[in-house]
């Protein structure tokens, strides 16, 4: 390690050349949520790989809802046969945009709120740790 | 008792009821020093209840159902849309706007970029939304007393404005999450009964039309046109992130995680709900085709049951139906009216209770006045512009405040102004340009998949060129937005 890195026990020459008062002592390291709080390098770093999971999860999630919402139509218009079949009186078709999507979107939330709540512990369990 | 008679009688007991309610609210937020610490004790199921109870409008109520019985197949992507506004508001903005702790979307943009000049563009964007969403309701409520009792249009509107005003002044509705949440069901009753009550009773009788005629597999979504579907599956989408009436209730859950699961059961209620004026349209398509085509389709609800079983039976129906029509306007009415006096007597009137009086009687008056003044086309079709002017104008400013480091306040400003002038021309001037030029009517008349773009990109490259840089305390911001709130902590400081 030739620059000092606040997460790996620095060399003992840091200490004598860091200008700054609250210097670490040697095996000391600084709780990442300091970091944070004091919008350090490092406190934005955390930060952002926090909104780039979060923003990842959610466009994912987007995507595939947008492959079903226009799956569907593209399935009806390519495989006409499926134009067809009927539930009683209703086309499948109708039947599908009308009922069937509804539980694909909230099935879609669902998994999104499960997987962001995990992100979110492993965050909080990132800034507790010394 | 003849059906106008049962009608009136629903409609005053509605009245009644949300009057009453009003001003049981007024004592109970006399009582407590803040109400809004009460809101924050109520459980998500509650909450989610008021937030679908403030939401289901004249749009879904009536509009829904008769815009599958006039556009067939393609009207129902309405309320798929209306539903996954919801996705989207947990998919990017539920949790981060309840830990911004901001009431409104002026409270929020001021928060994030400390801006004069970029609140006021966003408080008249508001007060313009909100008038344009009150509209339609005010234009519903005049629809129903017409087909009830047939007195003009202008009586419904004139007495539903006067009893939102009531309520609001009575204490606001708003306060009492209670109210809302049973508007929720009440709404929910009121369509339910009758269509199952439908649904057994027409086996016997004969459709005015077979089912390969109601239902046409070519007028199905197999040929939908692509550009408008998905421009109107963006404008649902995303202008439900910007609704001033629904943002605030964001704020009483206890924090970002409860903001997201009282989302997703808001969604579950959502696509409940939205299977019975489904299946009204369907039953409106079979049974009472005649009612597209004499301009009457959004009354399709209103006629059928009476239509379908005469006698007293079909007359309780109806009464049934017009309670929950009229819940629907009082509740979303009053929801807005209160979210536009808030914002009116907060950014104008100094923010006094004597303010805030005379800010609802003029978001009450001014709306109804364009009511009535306008010609209603169409009760979802109308909401429906709403929506694609919010997503052009105040989501893209949610988006990148929550989710971009680097908005500034001159982009913001800029991205909101390109977005309210592209999409307002759209709507307005859209009949007179796409007759001389049929080419492009679907793009004028479905906007938001080319405006809601073009806002972001001018939001983004303004940003970047805006030398002043982003403001100090952007991360620290951002970070109280996306971290979770520290245990013990329920709310940080607001």
């Amino acid at each position: 390690m030739s620059t000092p890195h606040p997460t790996g026990p620095p060399p003992r020459r840091v200490r004598i050349t860091s200008p700054r008062r609250e210097a670490r002592r040697p095996g000391e390291r600084r709780p990442p949520a300091q970091e944070l709080e004091e919008q350090t390098g490092l406190g934005e770093v955390y930060l952002s790989a926090l909104l780039k999971a979060q923003l990842r999860l959610s466009l994912a999630i987007l995507l595939g809802i947008a492959v079903v919402v226009l799956g569907l139509p593209t399935l009806f218009v390519l495989v006409p046969a499926t134009r067809d079949i009927h539930v009683g009186p209703i086309p499948l078709p109708w039947l599908a945009v009308g009922v069937l999507i509804y539980p694909v979107v909230f099935l879609a939330a669902r998994i999104y709120v499960y997987q962001a709540e995990r992100i979110e512990r492993e965050f909080s369990d990132l800034m507790r740790q010394r | 008792m003849s059906i106008a008679q049962a009608g009136v009688l629903a409609i005053a007991i509605v009245c009644g009821v949300t009057l009453v309610a009003g001003a049981l609210g007024l004592k109970l937020s006399r009582t407590t020093s803040d109400f809004y610490v009460a809101g924050r004790s109520v459980s998500a199921g509650w909450n989610a209840s008021a937030i679908g109870g403030e939401y289901l409008s004249a749009a879904s109520f009536l509009g829904v159902a008769g815009l599958v019985l006039k556009d067939g197949a393609d009207a129902l992507w309405y309320p798929v849309g209306f539903t996954a506004g919801y996705l989207a508001l947990v998919l990017f903005v539920a949790a981060p706007l309840r830990r911004s702790g901001a009431y409104t979307v002026p409270d929020f943009a001021e928060a994030r970029l400390p801006s004069p000049g970029l609140r006021r563009v966003c408080t008249a964007v508001v007060l313009l939304i909100g008038t344009l969403y009150l509209l339609p309701q005010l234009q519903g409520a005049g629809l129903v007393l017409q087909t009830v009792t047939g007195l003009p249009a202008w009586t419904g509107a004139v007495g539903a404005a006067v009893v939102v005003l009531l309520t609001v002044l009575g204490g606001g509705m708003r306060s009492i999450t209670f109210v809302q949440a049973f508007q929720f069901w009440l709404k929910l009753t009121a369509l339910a009964v009758p269509v199952v009550a439908l649904l057994l009773l027409v086996g016997d009788l004969q459709p005015a039309l077979p089912p390969i005629e109601a239902f046409p597999t070519s007028a199905g979504p197999g040929h939908l046109e692509v550009y408008r579907t998905v421009s109107l599956m963006v404008a649902l989408l995303l202008g439900t992130l910007g609704l001033p009436h629904v943002l605030v209730r964001f704020y009483t859950n206890p924090d970002g995680v409860a903001a997201r699961r009282t989302t997703v059961i808001v969604l579950v209620l959502l696509s409940v709900f939205y299977l019975f004026p489904t299946a009204f349209g369907f039953l409106g398509r079979a049974f009472a085709p005649d009612l597209a085509a004499s301009g009457d389709a959004d009354a399709l609800i209103l006629l059928l049951p009476e239509r379908l079983i005469p006698g007293p039976l079909g007359d309780v129906l109806t009464a049934f139906v017009i309670a929950g029509a009229f819940a629907a306007f009082l509740s979303t009415s009053s929801g807005l009216v209160v979210s536009l006096a808030g914002v009116i007597s907060q950014d104008l009137l100094g923010g006094s209770v004597r303010g805030f009086r005379i800010a609802a009687v003029l978001s009450s008056f001014v709306p109804l006045v364009v009511a009535l003044a306008t010609q209603s086309s169409g009760l979802a079709g109308s909401v429906g512009l709403v929506f694609a002017f919010t997503a052009s104008t105040l989501c893209p400013v949610l988006l990148l405040g929550i989710w971009w480091r680097g908005l500034t306040a001159r982009g913001a400003i800029a991205g909101m102004l390109t977005g309210a002038v592209l999409s307002g021309v759209a709507i307005l001037g859209g009949a007179a340009v796409s007759s001389w030029l049929p080419a492009l009517r679907p793009f004028l008349e479905q906007p938001a998949a080319w405006t809601v773009p073009i806002a972001v990109l001018v939001t983004v490259l303004v940003s970047r060129g805006d030398r002043r840089g982003i403001p100090r305390g952007t991360d620290r911001f951002l970070t109280r937005l996306h971290a979770p709130e520290p245990a013990g902590h329920h709310r940080r400081e607001g």
